[in-house]
């Protein structure tokens, strides 16, 4: 993998690098949830963690902030050693900013001084800075339990940037809130951490969610780190098919490969990947219908999902149905005869 | 995973969750000493038939009590919890008040007040029923016992989600089949949790039995002492231990077969419009709980009070009530702190963690509370002058002893309370900057506070009834109300004792007042 570092080299820990994993191994009970892991974050970079419930992203985040000790492997932020080989800092000291994914927040205590919890004295104007921030300045009597979900997730957010962290890590910070709110948040929360300049990595299972906040998007899949790049890259060009088929929608055709070429079903596409028998994979918004070529497909089923169209289609000579979009304004009837074809360049991967 | 995330907190916490269950365990192994021990005749009592029937007569007046029990704390926390029983406030704080009457007083009262020469009888000339005999025994103490099922009974009330019963209603329940398909599945735990309370305390019970000539195991082992059959004695507590695990045993299978989880919900204020309305019901409920407290506060204290007023309550040879008072409160407030330092650490050892085995210290702990303070206290003398006489008639054994009775007191009030507090809420505290130490001033203490000091004061005030493990083991000369209380009563002086019951009573009701009234705000 091209993440991959020498000791050597990470140890000549660069100026800007915020967070540094080399190595990172955890298991539970014997059952093993990280496998080698490594990952570099620089200053000032929003880093997204993506994957399935139970791939041992939250398990990474926890290690980050030292609520979890790694089995193996070094953890270092802003230079500084803070887990590894007979080191350790205790999460208190690691100036680290992390809010939960059921927020946290303190019951007994209201929303200001929720927020005033990590200073080290009482600072007034520290605490109304942050309410304003998040919009809550006129909640700050108010408890936790008086506050709606959305308001709840700004204030966790207020608490956790107070003491300035040089690091924020998020876990799953949306999960509880309605499909709206979380757009609004999601992009209020941005636009907070990149005002305040803080190195951010998010930890959620939406590959939407993870594609529009971060910068850089590392997979996770099984304990281990797949592919780590931003999200254009992730989408077009992934590492291996596991990748592919969890980030986004993914047909797979089988195929013969030649170079740059590729034998389907679908004719011949251009691309990338290794020669031999390969698993192709095909994005719904590669296909398209070409009209007056002889028709070579059946659309199966046409739905209608308000700015676009998802269209099933049946093609000759392949057993699996194949998903597909276009503008909903284009018209489409199923049970009709279509030609489809491949409009770009595809990735591939070798038959398992 | 969620629970393997816990922090296991090491050695030191392990330690100090273990040690209490160790000491606890080591008198059963006394005893089993004691029993082998002497010419050995002792473990032949163990099969004698006498010992099955007096199984039999012990079994069947804990279940007895503890159905008693149940129905008089079932009932009442429901009205008070559920219901617009008039003043349902001002009805929490009286039926938990007979915690705080010992059941010598009560068994006293009952046949004080009961009985052909009784004052109920001499004042309105009817013939009652006789107190003595194992159905007044059965009456008398779950009189006294029913509040360590009521109020946590009542707290499970108050914390059911609204939002499950209110789903059951739109599902076509008419109230009173929510109430038995949703709201008591949801309260058993607690049911069962003040179950096993109860039971423990019949078993363990000394007072009330011998005063109402009942034989259980307990005080046919103070005959036993008393008649220096040493080893027959220690045979037949371990016995009685062995009666507590089966006990412990069926408690635990109850608690398992419930496989559900109350997820921790914030206790929100039961809005006027969904109590039950009683209508003219009202006034049965009100004589009902008036009649529970009448029986079990009232005719205890009237009894008392009656003879201290009319046969010489001046003692001569007596220490100043105000020493009474201060010594007894010294070791119950003792006692108190150290119980609840202890369960903090047996509390802490038993949530934080997936395995079983981390609730085997909380869990052992129990046995304590069953064992007859004699038993306890004679243990502690032959430990102490084994291995550390200088411990011997001190005031720390005693409050060890009494520590190892009452310790379930305060778990049982600290573990609900903990279980409340997430794993998060620390963590975030941690990476907020704060230590382990300011992260549990900060957010675990003021989260579990409230059931803390409940258990404390549940400790103080058992502490301060005690009698028998503080007679073995006060050292010489220290005398506690509930001490000159047994002397006074033995020399007749029923004036000066009964002074001295009412002052134990209202030293036990005070701090559970002042915890009680801030309790029932919500």
């Amino acid at each position: 993998m091209t993440l991959r570092r020498t000791e050597a080299h990470a140890s000549n820990a660069n100026e800007t690098e915020a967070l540094h994993i080399a190595a990172v191994d955890k298991a539970f009970a014997r059952l093993g949830v990280l496998f080698d892991v490594h990952l570099q974050v620089s200053r000032g970079e929003r880093v997204a963690l993506l994957g399935p419930s139970g791939c041992g992203k939250t398990t990474l985040l926890r290690i980050i902030a030292g609520l979890e000790h790694a089995d193996a492997g070094v953890v270092r932020i802003d230079g500084r050693i803070v887990a590894g080989p007979d080191v350790w800092v205790p999460p208190e000291q690691r100036g680290v900013g992390l809010v939960f994914q059921d927020y946290a927040l303190f019951p007994h205590l209201n929303a200001a001084t929720n927020v005033g919890f990590g200073l080290s004295k009482p600072a007034p104007t520290r605490v109304a800075e942050l309410l304003a921030l998040v919009g809550l300045s006129d909640k700050a009597e108010q408890f936790p339990h008086e506050l709606s979900g959305g308001q709840q997730q700004r204030l966790a957010l207020a608490r956790a940037l107070a003491p300035s962290p040089s690091l924020l890590l998020l876990d799953e910070p949306f999960s509880n809130l309605d499909v709206k709110l979380r757009h609004a948040l999601r992009t209020q929360v941005a636009d907070v951490v990149t005002a305040l300049q803080t190195t951010t990595v998010l930890v959620t299972h939406d590959q939407q969610e993870a594609f529009l906040f971060a910068d850089r998007v590392a997979v996770v899949l099984k304990g281990r780190v797949c592919q780590f790049a931003p999200p254009r890259e992730l989408y077009t060009q992934p590492a291996s098919l596991e990748v592919a088929r969890f980030v986004g929608e993914a047909n797979v055709l089988s195929g013969d490969a030649d170079g740059q070429r590729c034998e389907t079903a679908l004719g011949t596409l251009t691309g990338r990947g290794d020669s031999g028998r390969v698993q192709v994979v095909v994005r719904p918004e590669q296909l398209r219908i070409v009209d007056g070529a002889s028709p070579n497909a059946t659309l199966a089923r046409v739905q209608f999902a308000g700015t676009q169209s998802r269209l099933l289609v049946r093609v000759d000579g392949i057993e699996q149905q194949l998903a597909m979009t276009q503008p909903a304004t284009a018209s489409a009837t199923s049970g009709a005869r279509v030609c489809i074809e491949v409009s770009d360049t595809v990735s591939w991967f070798p038959h398992p | 995973m969620g629970a393997s995330r816990r922090p296991s907190g090491g050695f030191a916490l392990a330690g100090a969750a273990w040690l209490p269950a160790l000491l606890v365990l080591l008198v059963p192994a006394w005893l089993l000493l004691r029993a082998t021990g002497g010419d050995g005749t002792g473990l032949t009592r163990v099969t004698a038939p006498a010992t099955l029937t007096l199984l039999v007569e012990t079994v069947l007046l804990a279940a007895s009590v503890v159905v008693i029990s149940a129905v008089i704390a079932c009932s009442t926390a429901l009205l008070v919890a559920r219901t617009d029983l008039p003043g349902r406030r001002i009805w929490s704080i009286l039926l938990a008040l007979p915690l705080a009457v010992p059941s010598y007083m009560g068994a006293f009262a009952a046949i004080a007040a009961f009985g052909p020469n009784g004052l109920l009888a001499e004042r309105f000339g009817a013939e009652l029923p006789e107190a003595y005999g194992p159905v007044g025994a059965a009456l008398v103490l779950a009189l006294l016992a029913y509040p360590y099922l009521f109020l946590p009974l009542r707290a499970a009330l108050l914390g059911v989600d609204p939002k499950l019963e209110e789903s059951a209603r739109t599902l076509g329940l008419t109230p009173i089949q929510t109430l038995r398909r949703v709201t008591l599945p949801l309260v058993r735990p607690a049911l069962i949790g003040g179950a096993l309370m109860v039971a423990l305390y019949v078993l363990s019970d000394f007072g009330a039995v011998a005063l109402l000539q009942v034989d259980t195991f307990t005080s046919v082992i103070y005959t036993q002492h008393d008649a220096f059959d040493r080893s027959g004695a220690a045979a037949l507590a371990l016995v009685l231990v062995a009666v507590t695990g089966c006990v412990l045993l069926l408690e635990g299978r109850a608690r398992r077969t419930w496989r559900g989880r109350l997820t921790a919900t914030r206790s929100t204020a039961v809005s006027s419009d969904r109590l039950i309305r009683l209508g003219r019901w009202r006034w049965l409920a009100t004589a009902w709980c008036s009649l529970v407290v009448l029986a079990a506060v009232g005719v205890p204290l009237m009894v008392t009070a009656v003879w201290a007023s009319s046969s010489g309550a001046t003692c001569t040879h007596c220490e100043p009530l105000g020493t009474l008072a201060l010594n007894s409160v010294t070791v119950a407030g003792l006692t108190a702190v150290v119980c609840m330092v202890l369960a903090l650490f047996v509390v802490r050892y038993a949530t934080f963690g997936r395995h079983r085995r981390r609730d085997l210290p909380r869990r052992l702990l129990y046995s304590g509370f069953a064992l007859p303070g004699i038993v306890v206290a004679l243990a502690m003398v032959f430990m102490a002058s084994s291995w550390v006489p200088v411990l011997y008639q001190t005031l720390p054994l005693l409050v060890v002893a009494c520590t190892l009775r009452f310790l379930p007191q305060a778990t049982d009030g600290l573990a609900p309370a903990m279980a409340q507090v997430r794993p998060s809420l620390e963590e975030a505290s941690r990476t907020l900057g704060h230590g382990r130490l300011a992260t549990f001033r900060r957010v675990t203490m003021p989260l579990i506070r409230r059931g803390w000091i409940a258990g404390g004061v549940l400790v103080f005030l058992t502490t301060i009834k005690e009698l028998p493990a503080t007679l073995v083991l006060r050292p010489t000369g220290f005398e506690t109300l509930a001490t000159e209380l047994w002397d006074l009563s033995n020399e007749a002086f029923l004036g000066a004792a009964a002074e001295r019951c009412i002052l134990i009573v209202c030293l036990g009701v005070l701090p559970m007042l002042v915890l009680l009234a801030r309790e029932v705000e919500r």
